[in-house]
């Protein structure tokens, strides 16, 4: 399989635009917290292209797949982190709408 | 003995004063506190008690004012600036000592910092300018700070209120006496600060606060320009020694284009001055001040702070004699300013603000002096204005004390009955800020107008501008000694009697009185100097400071006297002209203000337009402040979007949302967090890739 | 092996940070949760020795060619022991604030101190990495832990508000910041910024072929920066943040998070923009990003002044003041050249010093009037006289005063600004300091020029004297700057000579 790398990175960039839509478009905490997966997930796209164009057969370029594993990690870091407080913002307000929030402002 | 000391003294003062306040404050606000609050209610208006001020100072006093029962303070109170007052004298006899052109003492050097490649080193220096600066702000200062000690007597805070004063007269000094523009601006700063936390002491009036806030301000946009006129200096001079800097003017200016740069650098500097020193267009804050107690009108806004912008030009007088234009610029400022305070004083009811007003155009006076290059002549005036209008604010701290805190002069009149001693030394002072001749104000005022009758040009019209000026501070000095001391006695005589005030009080306005009336024989002009042979005793000792400036500013040698007859005529002229007004003034107002209500009936606009000042201030409100508190609403409601509501919820689509955040822009309300976001990346990258 | 065994005592801090976590984390549990000021002194005690092994470290670095490069992806230079020392310092304040806060131990506060230093190892590594997969992995460590931080008071609505804001727009920023590192990558084949400023693809020669790819890659990442910085239009977040959020917490967010944010943008513009020797290309690529980053600068700074004019929460008022703040250092920045740097890391220190004073004592009069309004203050000022009269001088220094240690940073910008060409910003600069005089002093204003309070105040002696002994020190680095401005001149000069 032969994929140029041009298709693979408009993949990523679509993603990434995907994903700020989410951002902006949504207001379901755990929608835009999904959103923002989405956009790291287009970073991990990118990372495993650029490995590919920048690797040949003496010298693989290993810092764009070793990159995407630890964004792998970030991301579930920040999932746990994300949920942890939208559950706690959901026992307060028994909502998980982000507009609700309006208590800071001004 | 260092030169340290000197500024050093009142900063152990200050710092003796606040740990005295600091530890005798009450413990728990119980009861005590109660009390407090009480002699506070009533203290923001009547701070005294009504009568029988000598033997008053007693229990009830001490109850409330937390340190002032401890025996040290008086001693921490005054003994810093007395000691200070005594070293000056020691150092400028030392410097009297000293060879001719060679009088500077300098203390050791202070590495403050290094900016990029530049080294700021601070010392101390005194020289004969300096010196007769310090002895200036010590001699009037501990004057003052004797009466003051008078008249705080039942105040609750009197501690903190000489903390203080301690406090400003150590920044003072630091001012006058630093040999770097960077260590000048910590003392400038400092009487800033303290001058803020002065004017608000009696914040419980309400404005004072305001009063005290509005000063610090106002005073901030001129600091912007000091600060950005000494980066010019430091940019130009790679120092900011000021004597450095004086010394290397020449070569610097024969730099290609460093003229316009010196230039600027100069009008920076002056507009500092003008904060500073009340000159137009930002003397609007110096009325206001007067809402802090009477001693520290008198010490920081007559005498000394506000004078530290005709020092800061005296010392910098080699930059401002190279350019030329920005001399003429200062000599029309402060013909203006001359002007406009003197013309508000004629229609002014507070006696406070007269004195005001009369400051804010005396300063005026000295600026025409400065921009005619009469440097000698605007110190000269600067040290008779200290004593004279010193006298006068404290003569009106003593009525306003008297009279249980009335300052409005309409319900005054007659008191020179009850107030003997404050009547005649009021009186003295009077004549002296009038110009009557032979007293010290005579002598320099026209000092300054001679100067700028000769300087032609420009001079000529600051000359004229001056005169006028003059005629109208005989005609609200006197039309204030009339209501105040004269005709009927427009109060509740038997309710509350005025009074003499006690003689920490009066002794201090004796002390200065002499001054006043004394004080031109520092500066006598030069026909007189002349046929008397005797010398200009001011002049003399400034000389070896000014002389560089002078030969920047008159390449060709001095300028020719002005001649003998010439000199006779216009001393002739101001007498005149001071006598005359001072007559009118007096005769006018002599039996009431009737005339006052007479005027304002048939010429409304006219003494509306007088009373505010020329309506500076009310401009500014609309030009100024107004656009820069919506800029801020705005950009408090529109640009901070405050929750993530407006950001994130979407609504659908993301068309309705720039549909609805481009409508909520106009309505002032816009609450889209991401979209800025997005929109100012996206403009970063286009900017990053096209410009 | 060897190698790496050889290469340990370096990163000697970032152990012992690392060991000291695991020890809060079971002596915590070990109390179970019982008495955690334990825990607290046992933070503070660890937090020396980590301040002591960064000193000597500090003072091994002085001699030329010490700096260095371990394990591959780790600087070692005076620049990051600087900023190590600084967190190191500002962890330490923070931890008393907890500890003497009383309204903090209400909420078990074990893990407090273990997020807390969690997020200080975060800003170990971010701070001394070129590497931008640890720099990244620290950056998250960080977030992590503030968001966490930022959350802690579970039961207020406030809080939970204020973290769940925080972490919405920190994923964004670190999508948005991974995605431009992506770019980044693809175009230049490596994640480190010494060889993405030196190697054979080069960014200067890629931006010479491409600017777009490049413009873009760079632009997105400089945007997770200045989401770390609050630099507009990125702040919006930090009002809501600093205002929700406990007080200790804010002011670990406005001083050392804010500063470690700092000291990688520092690293990435250094190593990308300010190499010696460059060729025209990459010579006029700096100019560009210095324009870029005075333009932020003026916006950042003005913004903030402006809408800091018209809060009336402390808290709140602060945080529009930091970002004010981060504009000045931007400026500082924004010159590209050491004499400007060297004032923003100055700055930086001054910041340091000053915010926290402020922070601390919105803790102590919130602990008092249970608010952070300025107008709870009124007539607060001589009832505490030890912990006003500091806040004073803090107000003063945050304005730009002399004889503070921020009028001696401002100035030293200033005339970076004015030598390097940049007198407009100078000037928007001397504006926006005398917009901040209105706002700040209108703390002064409450607390001495209004009627005196009926209101007793509980001594916090020990948090006043950590607010007193700040003041004097912000006094005292504004007379005497000699020993800050060297440390602050050779950690920028550690990163202009680059590690080994």
């Amino acid at each position: 399989m032969n994929v140029p790398h041009a298709h693979l990175l408009a993949l990523a960039a679509v993603l990434f635009g995907l994903g700020c839509l989410g951002f902006l478009l949504r207001r379901n905490a755990i929608i835009v917290l999904a959103s923002i997966e989405l956009m790291l997930n287009a970073a991990n796209l990118a990372f495993l292209t650029g490995s590919r164009m920048h690797s040949s057969a003496a010298q693989p370029s290993l810092e764009g797949p070793i990159f995407a594993l630890f964004v792998i990690l970030i991301a579930a870091a920040e999932a746990a982190v994300g949920l942890a407080l939208v559950i706690a913002l959901y026992r307060l307000k028994r909502t998980a709408e982000l507009d609700s929030s309006s208590e800071l402002r001004g | 003995m260092s030169l340290w000391y000197l500024p050093g003294l009142p900063l152990l003062g200050a710092l003796a004063c606040g740990l005295l306040y600091l530890f005798s404050l009450p413990r728990r606000s119980g009861g005590a506190h109660g009390h407090a609050e009480h002699a506070h209610g009533s203290g923001a208006t009547d701070h005294g008690h009504a009568d029988g001020h000598g033997d008053d100072h007693g229990h009830g006093a001490h109850a409330v004012a937390p340190g002032a029962s401890n025996p040290l303070f008086g001693i921490f109170a005054i003994g810093p600036i007395a000691c200070a007052l005594a070293l000056a004298i020691a150092f400028t006899t030392r410097l009297i000592g000293l060879a001719d052109g060679q009088r500077v003492i300098e203390s050791a050097p202070w590495h403050w910092f290094d900016a990029g490649s530049y080294q700021i080193v601070v010392s101390l220096l005194l020289d004969p300018l300096s010196s007769t600066l310090v002895l200036v702000i010590t001699g009037v200062g501990s004057l003052i700070f004797l009466y003051a000690l008078g008249y705080m007597a039942h105040d609750e805070g009197r501690v903190k209120f000489f903390a203080y004063l301690n406090l400003f007269v150590a920044a003072m000094l630091t001012l006058v006496l630093s040999s770097n523009l960077l260590g000048l601006f910590v003392g400038w700063e400092g009487v800033g600060l303290c001058s803020y936390l002065l004017i608000g002491f009696w914040h419980r009036k309400g404005w004072p606060a305001e009063a005290g806030q509005k000063a610090f301000v106002v005073n901030r946009i001129g600091d912007a320009c000091f600060v950005l006129g000494s980066f010019l200096l430091l940019r130009l001079f790679g120092t900011l020694d000021l004597s450095d800097i004086g010394a290397a003017v020449v070569s610097v200016r024969e730099r290609p284009g460093a003229a316009f740069e010196l230039a600027l650098a100069a009008l920076l500097l002056f507009g500092g001055c003008c904060g500073k020193s009340a000159q137009f267009p930002l003397f609007t804050w110096l009325p206001d001040a007067m809402a802090g107690p009477t001693p520290v009108s008198a010490l920081i806004h007559a005498a000394t702070m506000v004078t530290a912008g005709v020092y800061l030009v005296a010392r910098l007088a080699p930059l401002f004699a190279a350019s030329p234009a920005v001399l003429n610029v200062i000599g029309v400022v402060g013909a203006l300013t001359a002007l406009i305070g003197a013309s508000t004083g004629l229609v002014q009811r507070d006696i406070k603000r007269v004195l005001a007003y009369s400051t804010v155009s005396q300063l005026g006076y000295m600026f025409i002096a400065l921009g005619c290059g009469a440097f000698t002549a605007a110190v000269f005036h600067l040290v008779t204005h200290a004593f004279f209008k010193a006298l006068l604010f404290l003569g009106a701290g003593s009525v306003i004390h008297g009279m249980h805190e009335e300052q409005d002069m309409h319900r005054m009149g007659g008191l020179r009955g009850p107030m003997p001693r404050t009547f005649v030394t009021f009186l003295c002072g009077a004549a002296a800020l009038s110009g009557l001749p032979l007293l010290s104000g005579f002598f320099s005022k026209d000092e300054i107008l001679a100067h700028a009758w000769a300087h032609g040009g420009i001079g000529v019209l600051t000359w004229l501008i001056g005169l006028a000026a003059a005629a109208m501070t005989a005609f609200y000095t006197w039309r204030m000694v009339a209501l105040t001391f004269f005709g009927n006695a427009r109060y509740d005589e038997r309710a509350h009697p005025a009074h003499e005030s006690p003689f920490t009080m009066t002794l201090p306005l004796m002390v200065l009185a002499v001054l006043a009336v004394l004080g031109g024989l520092l500066g006598l002009p030069p026909v007189i100097t002349h046929a008397l042979h005797v010398p200009h005793v001011l002049g003399d000792w400034l000389a070896p400071v000014f002389a560089p400036a002078l030969a920047l500013l008159h390449p060709g040698g001095p300028p020719p006297h002005l001649s003998a007859p010439i000199e006779w005529a216009l001393l002739g002229l101001g007498a005149l002209v001071a006598l005359l007004f001072a007559h009118a003034g007096f005769h006018a107002y002599a039996n009431g203000p009737e005339l006052d209500g007479r005027l304002s009936a048939a010429r409304p606009a006219a003494t509306g337009f007088l009373g505010e000042a020329w309506k500076v201030d009310a401009s500014y409100v609309r030009r100024v402040v107004q656009p820069i508190q919506r800029l801020a609403h705005l950009i408090a409601t529109a640009c901070d979007l405050g929750a993530i509501d407006g950001a994130v919820n979407g609504a659908g689509t993301l068309f309705t949302r720039v549909a609805r955040a481009s409508r909520a822009w106009v309505d002032g309300s816009l609450k889209s967090y991401s979209l800025w976001v997005g929109a100012g990346a996206a403009l970063l990258a286009l900017w990053w890739m096209f410009v | 092996m060897s190698n790496y065994l050889q290469s340990l005592p370096s990163i000697a801090p970032e152990i012992a940070m690392t060991v000291l976590l695991c020890a809060v984390l079971v002596v915590d549990l070990l109390l179970k949760g019982r008495d955690s000021r334990k825990v607290g002194y046992l933070t503070l005690g660890g937090l020396g020795v980590v301040a002591w092994l960064l000193l000597g470290q500090w003072g091994e670095l002085g001699s030329a060619g010490a700096a260095k490069r371990v394990f591959g992806m780790i600087d070692i230079d005076r620049f990051s022991t600087f900023f190590k020392l600084f967190t190191v310092g500002s962890l330490a304040a923070v931890v008393l604030f907890v500890l003497l806060d009383r309204r903090e131990r209400r909420h078990g506060i074990g893990e407090y101190y273990l997020l807390l230093l969690g997020a200080g190892l975060g800003i170990f590594f971010m701070v001394s990495t070129s590497n931008l997969l640890l720099l990244m992995l620290g950056l998250e460590l960080l977030s992590l832990a503030s968001y966490s931080l930022a959350g802690f008071h579970k039961g207020d609505k406030r809080s939970a508000e204020a973290a769940m804001k925080y972490v919405v727009f920190g994923g964004l920023s670190a999508g948005v910041m991974l995605y431009g590192i992506s770019l980044l990558y693809g175009i230049t084949g490596t994640i480190d910024l010494t060889e993405m400023a030196s190697g054979p693809h080069s960014l200067a020669a890629q931006f010479s072929s491409g600017p777009v790819p490049v413009a873009v890659a760079i632009v997105l990442v400089l945007a997770g920066f200045a989401y770390k910085v609050s630099v507009v239009p990125f702040h919006f977040w930090t009002p809501d943040v600093y205002e929700g959020a406990p007080t200790p917490v804010t002011s670990f967010l406005a001083v050392a998070s804010k500063a470690a944010g700092f000291a990688a943008l520092l690293r990435f513009v250094g190593k990308l923009f300010l190499v010696d020797g460059a060729d025209g290309a990459v010579q006029q690529y700096g100019a560009r990003i210095g324009a870029l980053l005075a333009i932020l600068s003026a916006l950042t700074m003005t913004l903030g002044n402006l809408a800091a004019l018209r809060q009336s929460s402390m808290k709140r008022m602060l945080a529009y003041s930091s970002i004010a703040h981060a504009g000045y250092v931007l400026m500082g920045m924004a010159t590209m050249e050491s004499s400007g740097w060297n004032a923003a890391m100055f700055y930086l220190a001054a910041y340091y010093l000053m915010n926290l004073g402020a922070f601390g004592f919105v803790l102590y009069f919130e602990s008092v009037t249970g608010s952070d309004d300025i107008a709870s203050l009124k007539g607060l000022g001589a009832k505490a006289l030890w912990v006003t009269v500091p806040m004073v001088v803090f107000l003063v220094s945050l304005t730009g005063l002399p004889p503070t240690v921020g009028f001696t940073g401002k100035y030293m910008l200033f005339v970076a600004g004015v030598d390097n060409g940049l007198l407009w910003l100078s000037l928007v600069m001397a504006l926006n300091s005398v917009v901040s005089l209105f706002y700040y002093f209108r703390i002064v204003k409450a607390l001495f020029l209004a009627e005196p309070a009926e209101r007793s105040m509980p001594g916090q002696s020990a948090l006043a004297g950590s607010i007193f002994v700040l003041a004097v020190l912000t006094v005292l680095f504004g007379l005497y700057i000699a020993p800050l401005q060297a440390w602050c001149d050779a950690s920028v000069e550690s990163l202009r000579l680059g590690a080994g």
